[in-house]
Protein backbone atom coordinates (compact mmCIF):
# COMPACT_ATOMS: atom_id res chain seq x y z
CA UNK A 1 0.00 0.00 0.00
CA UNK A 2 3.02 2.11 0.49
CA UNK A 3 3.95 1.96 -3.48
CA UNK A 4 0.42 2.80 -4.04
CA UNK A 5 0.76 6.14 -1.49
CA UNK A 6 4.22 6.63 -3.30
CA UNK A 7 2.69 6.83 -6.58
CA UNK A 8 -0.50 9.18 -5.33
CA UNK A 9 2.27 11.05 -3.93
CA UNK A 10 4.16 11.75 -7.51
CA UNK A 11 1.36 12.00 -9.66
CA UNK A 12 -1.74 14.01 -7.92
CA UNK A 13 -0.32 17.32 -8.19
CA UNK A 14 -0.70 16.69 -12.25
CA UNK A 15 -3.98 14.53 -12.31
CA UNK A 16 -5.66 16.91 -9.97
CA UNK A 17 -4.35 19.93 -12.47
CA UNK A 18 -5.85 17.51 -15.44
CA UNK A 19 -9.09 16.88 -13.74
CA UNK A 20 -9.56 20.43 -12.74
CA UNK A 21 -9.14 21.56 -16.35
CA UNK A 22 -11.93 19.19 -17.41
CA UNK A 23 -14.20 19.38 -14.20
CA UNK A 24 -13.19 23.68 -13.83
CA UNK A 25 -12.85 22.64 -10.10
CA UNK A 26 -9.76 21.80 -7.85
CA UNK A 27 -12.21 20.07 -4.90
CA UNK A 28 -13.71 17.73 -7.22
CA UNK A 29 -10.45 17.46 -9.13
CA UNK A 30 -9.44 15.91 -5.56
CA UNK A 31 -12.15 13.29 -4.50
CA UNK A 32 -11.56 12.29 -8.37
CA UNK A 33 -7.72 11.65 -7.85
CA UNK A 34 -8.71 9.84 -4.63
CA UNK A 35 -11.48 7.91 -5.95
CA UNK A 36 -9.23 6.54 -8.64
CA UNK A 37 -6.08 5.72 -6.36
CA UNK A 38 -8.72 3.91 -3.97
CA UNK A 39 -9.91 1.97 -7.21
CA UNK A 40 -6.57 1.15 -8.59
CA UNK A 41 -5.83 -0.53 -4.99
CA UNK A 42 -8.54 -2.58 -5.24
CA UNK A 43 -8.03 -3.69 -8.45
CA UNK A 44 -4.39 -4.07 -8.18
CA UNK A 45 -4.05 -7.67 -9.13
CA UNK A 46 -5.99 -6.93 -12.46
CA UNK A 47 -3.57 -4.55 -13.31
CA UNK A 48 -0.88 -6.48 -14.09
CA UNK A 49 -2.48 -6.62 -17.83
CA UNK A 50 -2.08 -3.17 -18.24
CA UNK A 51 0.17 -2.13 -21.59
CA UNK A 52 0.73 1.85 -20.58
CA UNK A 53 0.07 2.06 -16.70
CA UNK A 54 0.75 6.14 -16.80
CA UNK A 55 -1.96 6.82 -19.99
CA UNK A 56 -4.47 4.29 -18.06
CA UNK A 57 -4.35 6.20 -15.26
CA UNK A 58 -4.27 9.34 -17.51
CA UNK A 59 -7.46 7.75 -19.45
CA UNK A 60 -9.33 6.91 -16.49
CA UNK A 61 -9.06 10.27 -14.90
CA UNK A 62 -10.35 11.66 -18.18
CA UNK A 63 -12.92 9.17 -18.03
CA UNK A 64 -14.03 10.18 -14.10
CA UNK A 65 -13.50 13.62 -14.66
CA UNK A 66 -16.01 13.53 -17.84
CA UNK A 67 -18.51 11.38 -15.64
CA UNK A 68 -18.55 14.10 -12.66
CA UNK A 69 -20.04 16.60 -15.36
CA UNK A 70 -22.79 13.99 -16.12
CA UNK A 71 -21.68 13.40 -19.31
CA UNK A 72 -21.78 10.25 -21.03
CA UNK A 73 -18.87 11.10 -24.31
CA UNK A 74 -15.21 9.89 -23.64
CA UNK A 75 -13.62 13.14 -25.75
CA UNK A 76 -12.62 15.86 -23.32
CA UNK A 77 -14.30 19.44 -25.13
CA UNK A 78 -11.00 21.48 -25.78
CA UNK A 79 -13.55 24.39 -25.60
CA UNK A 80 -14.81 24.03 -22.53
CA UNK A 81 -11.52 23.23 -20.71
CA UNK A 82 -10.57 25.83 -17.86
CA UNK A 83 -7.88 27.59 -18.84
CA UNK A 84 -6.48 28.47 -14.89
CA UNK A 85 -5.97 25.25 -13.90
CA UNK A 86 -3.60 23.97 -17.18
CA UNK A 87 -1.54 27.91 -16.59
CA UNK A 88 2.06 27.53 -16.38
CA UNK A 89 5.29 29.53 -16.51
CA UNK A 90 9.17 28.60 -16.08
CA UNK A 91 9.83 29.08 -12.46
CA UNK A 92 11.30 31.95 -12.03
CA UNK A 93 13.17 30.83 -8.61
CA UNK A 94 15.56 29.49 -11.05
CA UNK A 95 16.81 32.50 -11.56
CA UNK A 96 17.31 32.76 -15.02
CA UNK A 97 14.65 34.87 -15.84
CA UNK A 98 12.60 37.58 -14.27
CA UNK A 99 8.98 37.45 -13.15
CA UNK A 100 8.21 40.17 -16.07
CA UNK A 101 9.36 37.43 -19.11
CA UNK A 102 7.80 34.40 -16.77
CA UNK A 103 4.27 36.25 -16.71
CA UNK A 104 4.39 37.17 -20.66
CA UNK A 105 5.34 33.69 -21.07
CA UNK A 106 2.37 32.61 -18.92
CA UNK A 107 -0.21 35.02 -21.14
CA UNK A 108 1.27 33.69 -24.56
CA UNK A 109 0.19 29.96 -23.32
CA UNK A 110 -2.62 31.18 -22.79
CA UNK A 111 -3.44 32.47 -25.92
CA UNK A 112 -2.82 29.47 -27.57
CA UNK A 113 -5.65 26.79 -28.78
CA UNK A 114 -7.31 25.23 -25.86
CA UNK A 115 -5.62 21.54 -27.31
CA UNK A 116 -2.29 22.59 -27.95
CA UNK A 117 -1.91 24.45 -25.01
CA UNK A 118 -2.84 21.00 -22.73
CA UNK A 119 -0.40 18.99 -25.09
CA UNK A 120 2.19 21.10 -24.21
CA UNK A 121 1.21 21.00 -21.06
CA UNK A 122 1.51 17.05 -21.12
CA UNK A 123 4.65 17.00 -22.41
CA UNK A 124 6.46 19.82 -20.32
CA UNK A 125 4.85 19.50 -17.11
CA UNK A 126 3.63 15.81 -16.49
CA UNK A 127 6.88 14.65 -18.47
CA UNK A 128 4.40 12.40 -20.75
CA UNK A 129 5.99 10.55 -24.00
CA UNK A 130 4.77 11.66 -27.34
CA UNK A 131 3.54 7.85 -27.57
CA UNK A 132 1.07 8.88 -23.78
CA UNK A 133 -0.09 11.68 -25.33
CA UNK A 134 -1.44 10.07 -28.11
CA UNK A 135 -2.50 7.50 -26.38
CA UNK A 136 -4.69 10.05 -23.84
CA UNK A 137 -6.09 12.22 -26.53
CA UNK A 138 -6.79 9.61 -29.14
CA UNK A 139 -4.69 11.10 -31.87
CA UNK A 140 -1.42 10.43 -33.60
CA UNK A 141 2.09 11.04 -32.37
CA UNK A 142 2.47 13.30 -35.52
CA UNK A 143 0.24 15.37 -34.40
CA UNK A 144 0.96 15.74 -31.16
CA UNK A 145 4.77 16.47 -32.74
CA UNK A 146 3.43 18.85 -34.68
CA UNK A 147 1.27 20.70 -31.90
CA UNK A 148 3.58 20.78 -29.57
CA UNK A 149 6.48 22.90 -32.30
CA UNK A 150 3.16 25.40 -32.57
CA UNK A 151 3.15 25.92 -29.02
CA UNK A 152 6.91 26.24 -28.42
CA UNK A 153 6.78 28.29 -32.34
CA UNK A 154 4.59 30.62 -30.81
CA UNK A 155 6.19 31.00 -26.73
CA UNK A 156 9.70 32.18 -28.87
CA UNK A 157 8.23 34.81 -31.05
CA UNK A 158 6.77 36.41 -27.84
CA UNK A 159 10.36 36.11 -26.44
CA UNK A 160 11.60 38.20 -29.68
CA UNK A 161 8.92 40.22 -30.26
CA UNK A 162 8.08 41.72 -26.90
CA UNK A 163 11.35 40.81 -24.42
CA UNK A 164 14.12 43.36 -25.40
CA UNK A 165 17.42 42.13 -26.83
CA UNK A 166 19.47 43.44 -24.11
CA UNK A 167 17.52 40.80 -21.24
CA UNK A 168 18.68 37.88 -23.28
CA UNK A 169 21.69 38.74 -23.87
CA UNK A 170 22.31 39.36 -19.93
CA UNK A 171 21.30 36.01 -19.54
CA UNK A 172 24.22 35.00 -22.37
CA UNK A 173 26.72 36.46 -20.13
CA UNK A 174 25.98 35.70 -16.62
CA UNK A 175 27.24 32.50 -16.08
CA UNK B 1 14.63 28.42 -47.38
CA UNK B 2 15.23 30.74 -44.31
CA UNK B 3 11.10 30.38 -43.41
CA UNK B 4 11.92 26.27 -44.13
CA UNK B 5 15.12 26.35 -41.93
CA UNK B 6 12.74 28.57 -39.25
CA UNK B 7 10.19 25.80 -39.32
CA UNK B 8 11.92 23.62 -38.66
CA UNK B 9 13.58 24.34 -35.18
CA UNK B 10 10.81 24.82 -33.54
CA UNK B 11 9.97 20.68 -34.02
CA UNK B 12 13.90 19.81 -33.24
CA UNK B 13 13.08 22.08 -29.84
CA UNK B 14 9.43 20.59 -29.33
CA UNK B 15 11.02 16.72 -29.80
CA UNK B 16 14.81 17.66 -27.33
CA UNK B 17 11.82 19.07 -24.82
CA UNK B 18 9.71 15.83 -24.97
CA UNK B 19 12.80 13.87 -24.90
CA UNK B 20 12.20 12.56 -28.18
CA UNK B 21 14.91 14.10 -29.98
CA UNK B 22 17.37 11.76 -32.06
CA UNK B 23 21.22 11.99 -32.07
CA UNK B 24 21.64 13.15 -35.35
CA UNK B 25 18.46 16.20 -34.94
CA UNK B 26 20.46 17.32 -31.60
CA UNK B 27 23.71 17.90 -34.46
CA UNK B 28 20.66 19.74 -36.69
CA UNK B 29 19.24 21.38 -33.70
CA UNK B 30 22.66 22.78 -32.66
CA UNK B 31 23.58 24.17 -35.61
CA UNK B 32 20.19 26.00 -35.79
CA UNK B 33 20.62 27.83 -32.92
CA UNK B 34 23.45 29.17 -33.19
CA UNK B 35 21.45 31.72 -36.06
CA UNK B 36 18.34 32.51 -33.55
CA UNK B 37 19.81 33.61 -29.88
CA UNK B 38 15.86 33.95 -29.18
CA UNK B 39 15.32 30.34 -29.79
CA UNK B 40 18.54 29.44 -27.67
CA UNK B 41 17.33 31.57 -25.00
CA UNK B 42 13.81 29.27 -25.22
CA UNK B 43 15.99 26.23 -25.39
CA UNK B 44 17.27 27.06 -22.03
CA UNK B 45 13.44 27.89 -20.73
CA UNK B 46 12.26 24.49 -21.50
CA UNK B 47 15.04 23.05 -20.20
CA UNK B 48 14.73 24.10 -16.78
CA UNK B 49 11.63 23.39 -14.17
CA UNK B 50 8.73 25.09 -14.97
CA UNK B 51 5.67 25.77 -12.40
CA UNK B 52 1.68 25.95 -11.71
CA UNK B 53 1.06 29.53 -12.06
CA UNK B 54 -2.82 29.57 -10.72
CA UNK B 55 -2.90 26.82 -7.99
CA UNK B 56 0.58 25.42 -7.06
CA UNK B 57 0.75 22.71 -4.69
CA UNK B 58 4.19 23.13 -2.20
CA UNK B 59 5.52 19.75 -0.31
CA UNK B 60 3.19 20.74 2.69
CA UNK B 61 0.01 20.72 0.70
CA UNK B 62 0.88 17.42 -1.34
CA UNK B 63 1.24 15.77 2.19
CA UNK B 64 -1.92 17.11 3.31
CA UNK B 65 -3.34 15.67 0.23
CA UNK B 66 -1.53 12.42 0.90
CA UNK B 67 -3.11 12.34 4.50
CA UNK B 68 -6.63 12.93 3.03
CA UNK B 69 -6.17 9.92 0.64
CA UNK B 70 -4.85 7.98 3.09
CA UNK B 71 -7.96 8.08 5.60
CA UNK B 72 -10.52 7.73 2.59
CA UNK B 73 -8.67 4.72 0.85
CA UNK B 74 -9.34 4.02 4.94
CA UNK B 75 -12.17 3.99 5.03
CA UNK B 76 -13.21 2.55 1.73
CA UNK B 77 -10.48 -0.57 2.59
CA UNK B 78 -13.19 -1.24 5.99
CA UNK B 79 -16.02 -1.87 3.92
CA UNK B 80 -13.76 -4.20 1.49
CA UNK B 81 -11.78 -6.39 3.27
CA UNK B 82 -12.57 -9.12 1.39
CA UNK B 83 -9.67 -8.09 -1.13
CA UNK B 84 -6.54 -8.29 1.14
CA UNK B 85 -7.75 -11.84 2.13
CA UNK B 86 -7.90 -13.14 -0.71
CA UNK B 87 -3.76 -15.62 -0.21
CA UNK B 88 -1.46 -16.31 2.04
CA UNK B 89 1.27 -15.94 0.68
CA UNK B 90 3.07 -13.21 2.76
CA UNK B 91 6.51 -12.12 1.89
CA UNK B 92 7.78 -8.82 3.01
CA UNK B 93 8.19 -6.26 0.01
CA UNK B 94 11.78 -6.07 -1.16
CA UNK B 95 13.27 -2.28 0.23
CA UNK B 96 14.18 -1.30 -3.34
CA UNK B 97 10.12 -1.75 -4.63
CA UNK B 98 9.56 0.86 -1.78
CA UNK B 99 12.29 3.33 -2.80
CA UNK B 100 11.28 3.52 -6.69
CA UNK B 101 11.96 7.70 -7.70
CA UNK B 102 11.24 7.57 -11.33
CA UNK B 103 7.60 8.37 -13.24
CA UNK B 104 9.54 5.39 -14.92
CA UNK B 105 8.23 2.74 -12.36
CA UNK B 106 5.81 1.08 -13.82
CA UNK B 107 2.28 0.33 -12.30
CA UNK B 108 2.72 -3.13 -12.82
CA UNK B 109 5.94 -3.57 -10.15
CA UNK B 110 4.34 -1.20 -7.68
CA UNK B 111 0.36 -3.06 -7.91
CA UNK B 112 2.37 -6.23 -7.29
CA UNK B 113 4.78 -4.74 -4.27
CA UNK B 114 1.61 -2.92 -3.06
CA UNK B 115 -0.48 -6.17 -2.98
CA UNK B 116 2.31 -8.18 -1.31
CA UNK B 117 2.67 -5.95 1.40
CA UNK B 118 -1.39 -5.69 1.63
CA UNK B 119 -1.31 -9.35 2.17
CA UNK B 120 1.57 -9.47 4.84
CA UNK B 121 0.03 -6.61 6.43
CA UNK B 122 -3.40 -7.81 6.72
CA UNK B 123 -2.55 -11.18 8.52
CA UNK B 124 -0.11 -9.09 11.24
CA UNK B 125 -1.07 -7.93 14.60
CA UNK B 126 -3.63 -4.61 14.00
CA UNK B 127 -1.75 -2.62 16.63
CA UNK B 128 -1.75 0.80 15.92
CA UNK B 129 1.20 1.87 14.13
CA UNK B 130 3.27 5.13 14.96
CA UNK B 131 3.60 7.58 12.52
CA UNK B 132 7.43 9.98 12.91
CA UNK B 133 6.93 13.20 11.40
CA UNK B 134 10.12 15.39 11.80
CA UNK B 135 11.07 19.03 10.61
CA UNK B 136 15.07 20.09 9.79
CA UNK B 137 16.17 22.90 11.02
CA UNK B 138 14.70 25.57 8.45
CA UNK B 139 11.68 23.73 6.97
CA UNK B 140 8.34 23.58 8.69
CA UNK B 141 5.39 20.58 7.90
CA UNK B 142 1.88 20.24 8.11
CA UNK B 143 0.07 16.95 8.99
CA UNK B 144 -3.86 16.02 9.50
CA UNK B 145 -4.13 13.65 11.74
CA UNK B 146 -6.73 10.49 11.72
CA UNK B 147 -9.06 12.50 13.55
CA UNK B 148 -8.99 15.08 11.76
CA UNK B 149 -6.76 16.94 14.39
CA UNK B 150 -4.68 20.02 11.95
CA UNK B 151 -1.05 20.18 12.76
CA UNK B 152 1.64 22.64 11.83
CA UNK B 153 5.16 21.46 12.95
CA UNK B 154 8.28 24.39 13.41
CA UNK B 155 11.26 24.23 12.23
CA UNK B 156 13.80 21.33 14.13
CA UNK B 157 10.31 19.32 15.91
CA UNK B 158 9.40 16.31 15.62
CA UNK B 159 5.65 14.53 16.01
CA UNK B 160 4.78 10.46 17.17
CA UNK B 161 1.46 9.93 16.53
CA UNK B 162 -0.46 6.33 15.70
CA UNK B 163 -2.12 5.76 12.31
CA UNK B 164 -5.29 5.55 14.07
CA UNK B 165 -6.57 6.92 17.48
CA UNK B 166 -7.99 3.17 18.69
CA UNK B 167 -8.83 3.38 22.53
CA UNK B 168 -10.52 5.84 24.72
CA UNK B 169 -7.95 8.79 24.21
CA UNK B 170 -5.92 10.20 21.61
CA UNK B 171 -2.21 10.60 22.54
CA UNK B 172 0.71 12.68 20.78
CA UNK B 173 3.66 13.04 21.63
CA UNK B 174 5.87 16.39 20.24
CA UNK B 175 9.52 17.51 20.69
CA UNK B 176 9.79 20.89 19.49
CA UNK B 177 7.26 23.19 18.39
CA UNK B 178 3.88 22.70 17.11
CA UNK B 179 0.57 24.42 16.50
CA UNK B 180 -2.83 22.54 17.15
CA UNK B 181 -6.35 22.82 15.98
CA UNK B 182 -7.81 20.21 17.66
CA UNK B 183 -10.92 18.49 15.97
CA UNK B 184 -13.65 18.70 18.53
CA UNK B 185 -14.42 15.34 20.07
CA UNK B 186 -15.87 15.49 24.31
CA UNK B 187 -15.74 11.64 24.71
CA UNK B 188 -12.09 11.24 23.15
CA UNK B 189 -9.74 13.55 25.23
CA UNK B 190 -6.71 14.34 22.80
CA UNK B 191 -3.28 14.70 24.90
CA UNK B 192 -0.17 16.35 24.08
CA UNK B 193 2.99 14.76 25.76
CA UNK B 194 6.11 17.02 26.27
CA UNK B 195 9.37 16.50 28.21
CA UNK B 196 8.32 19.08 30.00
CA UNK B 197 4.41 18.41 31.15
CA UNK B 198 1.38 17.30 29.60
CA UNK B 199 -1.18 18.97 27.58
CA UNK B 200 -5.10 17.75 27.85
CA UNK B 201 -7.50 19.00 25.77
CA UNK B 202 -10.84 18.07 23.66
CA UNK B 203 -11.40 20.34 20.93
CA UNK B 204 -8.92 23.89 20.63
CA UNK B 205 -6.75 25.66 19.08
CA UNK B 206 -3.20 26.13 21.18
CA UNK B 207 1.03 26.16 20.48
CA UNK B 208 3.20 24.25 22.68
CA UNK B 209 6.90 25.51 22.37
CA UNK B 210 9.33 22.52 24.00
CA UNK B 211 12.71 21.92 22.63
CA UNK B 212 15.12 19.87 24.40
CA UNK B 213 17.63 22.88 23.75
CA UNK B 214 15.98 25.24 25.54
CA UNK B 215 15.58 25.81 28.99
CA UNK B 216 11.96 26.54 29.12
CA UNK B 217 8.62 25.08 27.51
CA UNK B 218 5.42 27.28 27.24
CA UNK B 219 2.08 26.73 26.07
CA UNK B 220 -0.47 29.05 24.33
CA UNK B 221 -4.35 28.78 24.22
CA UNK B 222 -5.61 30.81 21.40
CA UNK B 223 -9.43 29.68 22.24
CA UNK B 224 -11.15 27.10 23.89
CA UNK B 225 -9.51 25.31 27.47
CA UNK B 226 -6.50 23.23 28.02
CA UNK B 227 -5.02 21.45 30.56
CA UNK B 228 -1.77 21.06 31.93
CA UNK B 229 -0.80 18.57 33.83
CA UNK B 230 2.93 17.69 34.85
CA UNK B 231 4.00 14.08 34.82
CA UNK B 232 5.06 13.84 38.84
CA UNK B 233 1.84 14.91 40.22
CA UNK B 234 -1.18 14.34 37.49
CA UNK B 235 -3.83 15.56 40.66
CA UNK B 236 -1.98 19.08 40.03
CA UNK B 237 -3.58 20.65 37.18
CA UNK B 238 -3.71 24.38 35.65
CA UNK B 239 -6.35 24.78 33.37
CA UNK B 240 -4.86 27.74 30.72
CA UNK B 241 -7.90 30.61 29.73
CA UNK B 242 -8.01 31.76 26.11
CA UNK B 243 -4.78 34.14 25.01
CA UNK B 244 -3.17 32.67 28.14
CA UNK B 245 0.31 30.94 28.26
CA UNK B 246 2.09 29.18 30.92
CA UNK B 247 5.90 28.87 30.89
CA UNK B 248 7.51 26.00 32.53
CA UNK B 249 10.69 26.20 33.06
CA UNK B 250 12.59 22.76 32.96
CA UNK B 251 13.46 20.60 36.13
CA UNK B 252 16.80 22.23 37.66
CA UNK B 253 16.50 25.07 35.27
CA UNK B 254 15.09 28.63 36.90
CA UNK B 255 13.09 31.12 34.96
CA UNK B 256 14.56 33.61 33.28
CA UNK B 257 12.63 36.72 35.07
CA UNK B 258 11.44 34.66 38.22
CA UNK B 259 9.50 37.51 40.20
CA UNK B 260 6.14 36.02 39.17
CA UNK B 261 7.16 32.70 39.40
CA UNK B 262 5.14 30.18 41.85
CA UNK B 263 7.29 26.97 42.94
CA UNK B 264 4.98 24.54 42.47
CA UNK B 265 6.11 21.39 45.00
CA UNK B 266 5.30 18.27 43.41
CA UNK B 267 7.73 16.42 45.06
CA UNK B 268 10.22 16.75 47.77
CA UNK B 269 13.03 16.14 45.69
CA UNK B 270 12.38 18.28 42.49
CA UNK B 271 10.43 21.84 42.16
CA UNK B 272 9.24 22.76 39.27
CA UNK B 273 8.48 26.00 38.25
CA UNK B 274 5.51 27.78 36.27
CA UNK B 275 4.93 31.12 35.25
CA UNK B 276 1.01 32.39 34.41
CA UNK B 277 0.75 34.95 31.80
CA UNK B 278 -0.96 36.74 28.62
CA UNK B 279 -0.11 35.79 25.30
CA UNK B 280 2.63 38.64 23.71
CA UNK B 281 0.50 40.83 21.24
CA UNK B 282 2.39 43.09 18.79
CA UNK B 283 1.72 46.22 17.91
CA UNK B 284 0.19 44.84 14.28
CA UNK B 285 -1.98 42.53 16.44
CA UNK B 286 0.15 39.59 15.31
CA UNK B 287 0.53 37.19 18.50
CA UNK B 288 4.11 36.86 19.13
CA UNK B 289 3.59 33.06 20.00
CA UNK B 290 2.05 31.42 16.73
CA UNK B 291 3.49 34.13 14.43
CA UNK B 292 5.44 31.19 12.88
CA UNK B 293 2.29 29.59 11.65
CA UNK B 294 1.51 32.43 9.26
CA UNK B 295 5.61 32.37 8.28
CA UNK B 296 6.25 35.66 10.40
CA UNK B 297 8.75 35.80 13.06
CA UNK B 298 7.79 37.95 16.03
CA UNK B 299 9.77 39.30 18.80
CA UNK B 300 8.53 41.47 22.05
CA UNK B 301 11.15 42.21 24.18
CA UNK B 302 12.66 39.16 24.33
CA UNK B 303 16.68 38.31 25.29
CA UNK B 304 19.18 38.25 21.82
CA UNK B 305 20.18 34.94 23.12
CA UNK B 306 16.30 33.01 22.86
CA UNK B 307 15.98 35.31 20.01
CA UNK B 308 19.38 33.94 18.33
CA UNK B 309 17.73 30.04 19.23
CA UNK B 310 14.93 30.93 17.09
CA UNK B 311 16.61 32.39 14.04
CA UNK B 312 18.52 29.26 14.23
CA UNK B 313 15.79 27.06 13.58
CA UNK B 314 14.23 29.47 11.91
CA UNK B 315 16.85 29.51 8.98
CA UNK B 316 18.96 26.50 10.15
CA UNK B 317 22.18 28.76 10.75
CA UNK B 318 24.53 28.84 13.78
CA UNK B 319 24.42 31.62 15.85
CA UNK B 320 26.86 32.13 18.47
CA UNK B 321 28.26 34.92 20.86
CA UNK B 322 31.72 36.41 20.93
CA UNK B 323 30.52 38.90 23.45
CA UNK B 324 28.67 37.44 26.19
CA UNK B 325 26.96 40.66 27.19
CA UNK B 326 24.98 41.06 24.17
CA UNK B 327 23.16 37.98 24.97
CA UNK B 328 21.05 39.65 27.44
CA UNK B 329 20.29 43.02 25.13
CA UNK B 330 16.58 42.74 24.77
CA UNK B 331 15.07 43.51 21.12
CA UNK B 332 11.37 43.76 19.56
CA UNK B 333 10.83 42.95 15.81
CA UNK B 334 8.32 41.47 13.58
CA UNK B 335 9.67 39.77 10.15
CA UNK B 336 7.62 37.74 7.05
CA UNK B 337 9.95 36.73 4.25
CA UNK B 338 13.42 38.51 5.35
CA UNK B 339 16.45 36.99 5.55
CA UNK B 340 18.58 36.05 8.38
CA UNK B 341 20.75 39.13 7.61
CA UNK B 342 18.79 40.93 6.68
CA UNK B 343 16.81 40.33 10.75
CA UNK B 344 20.06 41.21 11.79
CA UNK B 345 19.91 44.45 10.00
CA UNK B 346 16.92 45.76 11.26
CA UNK B 347 17.86 44.85 14.79
CA UNK B 348 21.17 47.38 14.01
CA UNK B 349 19.17 49.81 12.71
CA UNK B 350 16.57 50.00 15.24
CA UNK B 351 19.54 50.74 17.86
CA UNK B 352 20.91 47.73 18.97
CA UNK B 353 24.68 48.07 19.50
CA UNK B 354 26.11 44.55 18.19
CA UNK B 355 28.05 43.60 15.07
CA UNK B 356 28.04 40.15 13.69
CA UNK B 357 30.16 38.75 10.62
CA UNK B 358 29.76 35.26 9.35
CA UNK B 359 33.01 32.70 9.35
CA UNK B 360 34.66 30.18 6.39
CA UNK B 361 32.64 27.39 8.13
CA UNK B 362 28.93 29.24 7.67
CA UNK B 363 28.89 30.42 11.71
CA UNK B 364 27.67 33.68 12.13
CA UNK B 365 29.55 35.86 15.29
CA UNK B 366 27.87 38.39 17.12
CA UNK B 367 30.03 40.62 19.24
Amino acid sequence: MESFNSLYRMLCSKLIHFSAAITGSFHVAEEIVSDLFIMLWQKREQLSSVQQPLVYIYVCTRNLSLNSLGQRKKHIDYESLDRDALAMAPDVEDRLISTEVAQLIEKAIRELPARCQLIFRLVKMDGLSYKEVAGLLEISSKTVDAQLAIAIKKLSLTIRLDIPEELINSYFHRE
Amino acid sequence: MYHDKNERIWHLLARKTAKEISAEEIKELERLLQQYPYALYMQELMNQEWRDTYKSFNTGDITLLVEKHKQRLHAAQQSNEVISMKSTAAKPIPRILLRFATIAASVLLLAFAGWKWGIGHSEKDPAPLLQHLATQMGSRSEVLLPDGTKVRLNAGSSLDYPKQFNGKTREVKLIGEAYFDVAKDSAKPFFVHTKAFTIKVTGTVFNVRAYSDEDSAVASLIHGSVEVQFDKNKDNIIMLRPNEKLTVAMPAVRPDENKNAIPENHSKEEKIYVKRGAITTMNDSTIAETAWVQNKLAFKNISFEKIAASLEKWFGADIRFKTEGKKLLNLTGTFEGESLEEVLRAFQLTGTRFRYSKDSEGVIWIE
